[in-house]
């Protein structure tokens, strides 16, 4: 099962490594870690998305919530809050047939033209996690060829 | 005021008498401070004998070990110290020199990277990049190491940063984010905790290491309870041995009946410890019992053993609320009587020495290194206090011994220490037998216990039915290494001269006792096998 946990964080050098490093030494399957500042330039919050069972998800959060850096740590599934990832995606087309064609599909999934080069094309699409997933499928269903990056998502939890 | 002045000032405020430190360039500048503080500065033989010093004063209760290396082989010589404390949740705080920060990632002379190295193994490290944060890097590390589930805080210090000039009154120490851990979560929880354990037919309290500063609380707890205990390795005297609520030892390295006891309980009340795989080697142990779960650090719940009911509170808060809570005692206990001796056991053997260093020894600190005498040391030595049985458990770093007992003997002189080593833990850091002589350590005494093998891995390579691995092992003439140390050694082949030398060491005649022992004593102090876990 997938986990979305928030951490904030003291803006301390070295605090990225700790949460990583924690990751490596206790084992867990980390899908993605994204570190960003908030408006106060003091405060980080991280994103982590996880995969594993609740009692190893509620074990994350008690091991991060020892980090001395570490201000407090939230679980997305119990907090109300926004999720959001960006996606590109790449398409070959080296013909004006394959480049409608792969624009035409994109545009009715939502995804965004980005980038036209010679043989490719990139889009993008910023989107909830699974939303990203649905698109990805699709395009590269239709378009073998096509391949992606993901930034990771990140999340803002809504104050009560 | 420079950054060195400063730290030393700090160290001397915070009631730090002495240091354990091995000197290198990048120090230098800490050496004139530390003696303007009026503090002592014990030079090991190495930074790891300075750290396992360290450890040995606060694993002995007697306030926070610090030492000092310098910057990167220096530094990197503390790994295996600061691993074992972090495992044993040692609260010591180790400073290490380091190139100054115009260099710093440029590969200079004696650099590493020591923030990086020490991350995974100290609670908290700190490289300081600037004077001005000085005094709060100080006030924090010291807050941290002992506060909560404690463990060892590492200072990086660079030279240009200990030659700096410290603004006056520059100490803000942050205040903590994240409060202790308070009864606040417990006291919603207590009732089911209590209803639970009141419901217990065959309960038994599993005493671990969190328990150490709540020894009192526990004590009155279990009496009024009438409550059969067993312990960690990190517990133990956190119940006195003598007590007939205790008994001992439990899991690979424990006794038999312990380990019974934890077989047949239906309810195991485990308070700050963390079923760590010495303890409960297997899970499935515990399976259909009700495990309650203390430990004040979070993290340690749910990780090993899931348990019924979890509670993240210090050890003093959970024993204080148990003490007060409407409980009546259990029934007269479960378990069955204690035994003590040796039984079976040849006249003269590791085990059987050890019961009669015990008895000849009542009142000292003991400290061991890693191995079978650890083993059987652990078993055969009754503590009453948690604080008179030092020994290397999570980690199990041989070369912990020595060091350990000198940092023990310098803090408590009140008290005789008996360091219990091997022959193959003693070699480890042999270099701090100079320190005996050169600290005129009076109050230690050294028993060596030598089976010409490194006893406990070749039993287990014996187990796994492999050749032996040591059998070719040429280790030097003790009687007379020690005699190069200026340290009277007494020699024991067999019960007889085993008497005499012991009574030698007793009456301090002799400092040494050379223990020559087989090598196929077993490191299992079961008596049969159905006794494991």
């Amino acid at each position: 099962m997938t986990h979305t946990i928030f951490a904030v964080v003291d803006n301390k050098p070295g605090v990225v490594s700790r949460v990583s490093g924690l990751f490596t030494r206790r084992g867990y399957n980390i899908e993605s870690l994204v570190t960003g500042v908030t408006d106060d330039p003091m405060i980080y919050k991280l994103t982590v998305v996880l995969n594993g069972t609740e009692e190893k998800k509620d074990l994350l959060v008690a091991q991060l919530q020892r980090i001395q850096e570490v201000i407090s740590v939230s679980v997305a599934e119990h907090t109300p809050c926004a999720l959001s990832e960006m996606m590109l995606l790449a398409v070959p087309a080296h013909t004006e047939e394959d480049r409608a064609q792969a624009r035409a599909f994109a545009e009715s999934l939502g995804l965004r033209l980005c980038l036209e080069a010679d043989a490719v094309l990139v889009f993008e699409l910023c989107d909830t996690p699974e939303a990203l997933d649905t698109a990805r499928s699709a395009m590269r269903a239709r378009f073998p060829g096509a391949y992606s990056v993901r930034s990771g998502a990140i999340g803002l939890a809504l104050d009560p | 005021m420079t950054g060195a002045r400063y730290l030393a000032r700090f160290l001397n405020e915070k009631g730090v008498r002495q240091v354990f430190d091995y000197p290198g360039n990048s120090l230098l500048s800490i050496y004139p401070a530390l003696r303007e503080a009026g503090i002592a500065h014990r030079t090991a033989r190495s930074e790891s004998g300075a750290i396992f010093a360290a450890s040995g004063v606060s694993r002995s209760g007697a306030g926070i070990g610090v030492c000092f290396a310098t910057s990167g082989p220096g530094a990197t010589n503390l790994v295996t110290g600061l691993a074992d404390a972090m495992l044993d949740s040692v609260p010591l705080i180790a400073f290490t020199g380091q190139v100054s920060t115009s260099v710093i990632g440029q590969d200079a002379f004696q650099e590493a990277d020591l923030l990086g190295i020490t991350l995974p193994i100290t609670k908290h490290n700190f490289l300081v990049k600037d004077g001005a944060a000085l005094p709060t890097v100080l006030e924090e590390a010291w807050r941290i190491a002992q506060s909560g589930r404690p463990g060892p805080v590492l200072v990086d210090l660079p030279q240009n940063v200990l030659s700096s000039e410290i603004p006056e009154g520059a100490a803000s120490p942050r205040l903590p984010h994240k409060r202790d851990p308070g009864n606040l979560a417990f006291d919603k929880q207590k009732d089911a905790f209590f209803d639970l354990l009141s419901r217990a037919k065959r309960p038994l309290l599993l005493v671990g290491g969190g328990c150490k500063s709540a020894s009192a609380s526990v004590r009155n707890a279990v009496s009024k309870l009438n409550l059969p205990a067993v312990c960690t390795l990190m517990g133990k005297g956190v119940l006195s041995d003598n007590d007939r609520a205790c008994y001992g030892l439990v899991g690979i390295h424990g006794n038999g009946t312990a380990n019974e006891l934890l077989r047949s309980c239906d309810t195991l009340l485990a308070v700050g410890c963390r079923f760590s795989d010495r303890t409960i080697p297997n899970v499935d142990l515990l399976r259909g019992k009700c495990v309650l779960h203390v430990d004040t650090d979070a993290a340690e719940l749910n990780k090993r053993v899931l348990c019924a009911l979890g509670a993240a509170a210090s050890a003093e808060e959970f024993f204080t609320e148990l003490s007060a809570a409407p409980l009546a005692p259990f029934a007269p206990s479960w378990a069955p009587e204690k035994e003590n001796s040796p039984a079976g056991a040849p006249d003269f053997c590791l085990k059987r020495a050890l019961n009669d260093l015990a008895n000849a020894f009542p009142d000292a600190i003991f400290v061991t290194d890693v191995g079978t005498h650890q083993v059987l040391a652990a078993n055969a030595i009754r503590s009453d206090s948690p604080y008179d049985f030092l020994s290397s458990g999570g980690l199990g770093a041989m070369g912990f011994g020595l060091g350990a007992a000198i940092g023990a003997a310098l803090s408590r002189p009140d008290r005789r220490v008996v360091l219990i080593t091997g022959e193959g833990g003693l070699q480890m850091n042999l270099g701090e037998l100079a320190s005996i002589r050169e600290f005129s350590l009076q109050n230690l005494s050294i028993v060596l216990c030598d089976n010409h093998a490194l006893g406990l891995v070749e039993e287990l390579n014996r187990l796994q039915k492999h050749p032996a691995i040591c059998q070719n092992r040429q280790d030097p003439d003790f009687d007379k290494l020690f005699s190069a140390f200026s340290i009277v050694c007494a020699r024991a082949k067999d019960a007889k001269t085993f008497s005499c030398a012991l009574s030698d060491l007793a009456r301090g005649k002799a400092q040494a006792l050379h223990l020559i022992l087989s090598p196929d004593e077993s490191a299992y102090p079961q008596n049969a096998p159905e006794e494991r876990l």
